[in-house]
């Protein structure tokens, strides 16, 4: 222990002898560990941190299916109950749908994200509330589910933490009983929910096919996820044979809580990891080529040590002592890069990972950290320290102590070591490359509309004070009203689903004389139900036809839109304006005794709904004024930055209604960027780390190419008195550069090609061997080192023949 | 003490032996005082490096004590060398970044002396050599001389039977050498054996034996 303590006293002193060369290590190892203790954070928080529920590895999400378990969709309430009923795998099993709710009374009216939930709820979460308790069975009924649980958050803010749990709080316009407090933090199953409440399903509201629910299940300890599965898919059967109409080539399919959460991210973050990996050799590489640089320098003190009796071993524990402590330094700098590095991660992309809020420097990261500081010292430390201390006494004894072969083999192992960089720099690059192409790609992408200057802000009216429908329809047709006439204001209109925003809404329809073949399924399309403007305020084109106008209302003719992809679909050579369909929702029958015919009046553009990468589906548009919601949209285009706006529409909603809050009032292109968050976060950190990779090797060919040139000093000046040109002398050290990176790329190449193939799910419309990527990334590695080269070769041709020669 | 017994010592040149020893034969005694000399390019230095066990790769015999030298392993030679041999260069070869007692202190946490024995002898070589002022300085704030009193204290700290010595005094200008010459000599009467390559008659002039080497061939 005495021996490790002085060497490492040693190194300490060797380093602060040598202040350029340790800042130099330090801060490339820094960048190295920093870079991998940053994504490291992230790994950590969302993939390997436990959940923060109880044996959260046993709660799976249940899914409807198809009967091979492929796709999913949300759960039919019938489907719940049967398999709630029957299977023997969940010890607890729960639905539930996300909603808001407007909390009025006692201060501004809000508009929270809630969620109702059957009455497992809690058991599936596995945490009890904070204060009171969740709800029961009993109160998971029609008629006696008029109680909630809050979020600690929700209760800090607006009740400032006093006493609740039993007080009542005005929901949606309706009294309920606040029956528990969650504790701070507790967001299951994902962010910003603030209220549950008990979801009261009432079986006889719904027909068998009809499916708006989630669901989630736990596990009984020892049952297999593939167990589960399995029983599940039985059961999909014995439903099917049940019902065969509406319940044909159903399945469930099961995903796990930490798959559900992070699935998406999982593989890009790996990458990012294996990214930040390579950075880290190439740091490792330039930092061991730093200190066989300095071979000529320890040479003698190595042989001297070995001379006076230090066997191998002890010159080895020297050397890595030295490393091991410019590892610790390089780790320590490297945390405290990382931790600014994870901050400015979550900055530039708030959006790009599930709960950020998680991401931190803990205990977990720092420990990593260290190990990976102490391991990354032995990496870069164990080749100079084996090589040096080969060491031939007989030889370092001799007066001139410079062995040249020695120096030779120096050489040989630190052009190894420059081709590995330029090869792990390859790999990055073309990592980096292609899935900035893919990205670029993506953004490319014409979404359909015109998302600049557009703002949006859900409203959602709470049906127990607006029950009728017209009802709900007069307060969105003067919203509606009092915005277009809001200055700065071009246009404005409402939707049901607006592009990016909420999700999606299927609907079947049928075609007027085209009745649907027996065991077959009628054509569906995503349902839209928009008031007058709205194609002109998101600039959908209109293909054809006409635009709804204000004289499309409830009396008049009932009429539709269709988009392009419907119309390819359904009248490929024909034209659909004229033709007749009906929908026939069960709200819709409910207004109107029957289902509505409807003629296509317009055509308008493909939309991308979800993702720019999305197929174009088949829309339907139906009026507002002909099919009220109670939950709308408000699009207003202003005449620029529409932020400025929300205010003002929060106002006029207020004028109409004090109690009635807006929601997520958000620019659509900030939507838009959200939905490509995660491809901009990987694409942007493998820029940088690409960027990072290509600065490590310049430094580190300059330093190599630097060493050649003042090994060979005095060979360049005997070629120089034996008559070679300067440009003899240029060529000859650029050529021996430019022979190792074209080694370094070979090999680059061949390794990039392999790990290129893990990108496949992650490009968009960019092949994992996509030429382009492969033959830019080469030649701009080849450009940077003939640049790296330059400085070098120009020192070399202008040695002067005299001087070289008398140096010796 | 050391006996060698036709020592050849040679390097490939493609499929010719470039012998640099053929067939040396010498014994030295313990106390004896032993100077080597002979032109550049001799072999010198290689056969006091065969002697110091630092050099492997050579064919006879050699024998220290009764030990057989060329039967051994790498690791069993250098036990052997670290117990009996002190070396001193002509280039000093203190370690730049050490101060002159931790310079001195090497050899002997080389051989796993403990902390507390180590300040001890430290200690005591410190006064014998009379540089117990220069102890927290480094080997670039000595001249030259006295670095190479550092070197030889060095050699000698660990007690070892003989000090073999690669033209010591080379770097030194004449009275400096003349006074390494003397602290070699008054080792040498205390009855610690000697060594030395030299190419100075002087020099050679301190001890009682001279080996002539010329072509790796010894001479009479």
């Amino acid at each position: 222990m005495e021996n490790i303590l002085r060497d490492l006293r040693y190194g300490c002193r060797m380093l602060w002898k040598n202040p350029g060369y340790t800042i130099i290590a330090v801060l490339t190892l820094a960048l190295g560990i920093g870079a991998n203790a940053a994504v490291f954070s992230v790994v950590n928080a969302l993939l390997l941190r436990p959940m923060p529920y109880p044996n959260f590895e046993r709660i799976t999400y249940v899914w409807a299916s198809d009967s091979n378990g492929e796709n999913r969709f949300s759960v039919s309430p019938h489907n719940y109950t049967d398999l709630r009923a029957r299977n023997q795998s969940f010890e607890s099993y729960t639905a539930f749908h996300y909603t808001s709710a407007a909390l009025t009374g006692g201060g501004n009216p809000e508009s929270l994200s809630a969620i109702n939930a059957s009455a497992e709820f809690g058991k599936v979460a596995g945490v009890q509330p904070l204060q009171g308790r969740w709800f029961t069975a009993e109160e998971d009924v029609p008629g006696k589910n008029l109680v909630a649980v809050i979020s600690y958050g929700l209760w800090q803010r607006r009740f400032g933490g006093k006493e609740i749990v039993g007080q009542n709080i005005q929901l949606n316009g309706e009294s309920f009983a606040v029956i528990g407090v969650m504790p701070k933090g507790f967001n299951f199953p994902s962010d910003s929910i603030e209220i549950w409440k008990p979801l009261a399903l009432d079986l006889s509201k719904y027909q068998r096919g009809t499916s708006f629910l989630q669901s989630m299940a736990r596990l009984k300890p020892g049952v297999s996820y593939p167990q589960a599965q399995a029983e599940a898919m039985g059961i999909a059967k014995q439903i099917e044979r049940e019902n065969p109409n509406t319940d044909r080539d159903n399945g469930f399919k099961l995903n796990s809580l930490r798959e559900e959460l992070v699935g998406e991210i999982e593989r890009p973050l790996w990458i990012l990891f294996g990214a930040v990996v390579l950075v880290l050799l190439i740091a490792c590489v330039n930092v061991a080529s730093l200190l066989l640089g300095r071979a000529t320098v320890r040479w003698k003190e190595i042989s001297v040590r070995a001379a006076l009796g230090a066997s191998r071993w002890n010159l080895i524990r020297l050397m890595l002592s030295e490393s091991l402590v410019l590892g610790v330094l390089g780790g320590m700098l490297g945390l405290l890069l990382a931790a600014f590095g994870v901050e400015w991660l979550i900055k530039i992309n708030p959006d790009a990972v599930p709960n950020p809020d998680e991401i931190s420097i803990d205990r977990i990261v720092v420990g990593f950290t260290m190990l990976m500081s102490v391991v990354t010292g032995i990496v870069f430390g164990a080749l100079p320290a084996w090589q040096l201390t080969k060491t031939n006494l007989s030889q370092a004894m001799r007066e001139s102590s410079r062995s040249a072969s020695g120096s030779a083999k120096l050489t040989v192992i630190r052009n190894g070591l420059v081709v590995l960089e330029i090869a792990a720099s390859l790999v990055l690059l073309v990592t980096a490359g292609l899935l900035l192409k893919s990205f670029w790609k993506v953004l490319e992408i014409n979404p359909g509309f015109r998302a600049e200057n557009v703002v949006k802000a859900d409203i959602s009216l709470p049906r127990a004070k607006y029950k009728d429908p017209w009802q709900q329809a007069d307060f969105f047709r003067r919203a509606l009203e009092g915005v277009r006439a809001m200055p700065g204001v071009q246009t404005a209109s409402l939707t049901t689903i607006l592009p990016f925003n909420n999700g999606r809404r299927a609907t079947s329809f049928n075609i007027e004389g085209r009745p649907v073949a027996p065991n077959t399924d009628p054509p569906d399309a995503d349902n839209h139900e928009i008031s007058s403007e709205y194609f002109k305020t998101l600039g959908i084109p209109i293909r054809a036809g006409r635009d709804f106008t204000d004289a499309d209302v409830r009396t008049s003719a009932g009429v539709v839109i269709i988009n392009e992809q419907l119309a390819k679909l359904h009248w490929p050579n024909e034209n659909p304006i004229g033709k007749r369909l009906t929908v026939g929702s069960p709200e819709e029958v409910q207004m109107y005794g029957k289902p509505v015919s409807r003629e296509i009046v317009g055509i308008i553009g493909n939309v991308k709904l979800l993702n720019l990468t999305d197929e174009f589906n088949p829309e339907l548009y139906i009026p507002a004024a002909q099919m009220p919601n109670s939950w709308m949209t408000l699009v207003v285009r202003g005449k620029a930055a529409p932020e400025s706006l929300i205010n003002s529409i929060r106002q006029v909603v207020h004028s109409i209604d004090p109690d009635q809050p807006i929601r997520r009032p958000l620019a659509l292109e900030t939507m838009v960027a959200r939905s490509v968050a995660p491809q901009r976060f990987v694409a942007t950190l493998l820029m940088v780390f690409a960027g990072l990779a290509i600065v490590l090797a310049v430094v580190g060919i300059y330093g190599v190419m630097n060493y050649v040139v003042t090994q060979r000093t005095q060979e360049i000046g005997i070629r120089l008195a034996l008559g070679a040109q300067r440009g003899d002398v240029l060529r000859m050290v650029i050529g021996q550069g430019m022979k190792l990176a074209g080694i370094g790329i070979g090999i680059g190449l061949i390794a990039a090609f392999g790990v290129s193939r893990l990108l496949t799910k992650l490009l968009f419309e960019v092949s994992p061997t996509d030429t382009m990527a492969y033959a830019g990334v080469s030649v701009l590695l080849a450009a940077v080192v003939l640049l790296a080269c330059l400085i070098p070769a120009r020192r070399a041709s202008n040695v002067d023949p005299m001087i070289a020669l008398r140096c010796e | 003490m050391i006996r060698l017994e036709n020592i050849e010592k040679y390097y490939p040149q493609g499929l010719q032996k470039y012998y640099v020893l053929r067939r040396v034969s010498i014994e030295i005694k313990e106390g004896e005082f032993v100077s080597i000399m002979g032109p550049s390019g001799a072999g010198k230095s290689t056969l006091l490096h065969i002697i110091g066990m630092h050099d492997a790769g050579w064919d006879g015999e050699y024998y220290f004590g009764d030990v057989a030298i060329h039967k051994m392993k790498p690791k069993d030679r250098a036990e052997i060398r670290n117990r009996n041999i002190g070396f001193v260069f002509q280039s000093y070869h203190l370690l730049d970044h050490l101060t002159v007692y931790e310079n001195l202190e090497i050899p002997l946490s080389y051989r796993d002396v403990k902390k507390s024995e180590r300040e001890a002898i430290v200690g005591d070589v410190l006064d014998k050599f009379n540089i117990v002022g220069k102890k927290d300085l480094y080997p670039n704030q000595l001249s030259g001389g006295q670095q190479q009193l550092v070197g030889v204290a060095r050699a000698v700290i660990a007690n070892p039977k003989i000090i073999l010595a690669d033209e010591p005094t080379g770097n030194l200008h004449s009275s400096q050498g003349k006074e390494i010459m003397e602290l070699f000599k008054r080792l040498n009467d205390e009855g610690t054996t000697i060594v030395q390559v030299t190419h100075s008659d002087v020099n050679a002039a301190y001890g009682n034996r001279i080996i002539n080497l010329a072509d790796g061939w010894l001479k009479d």
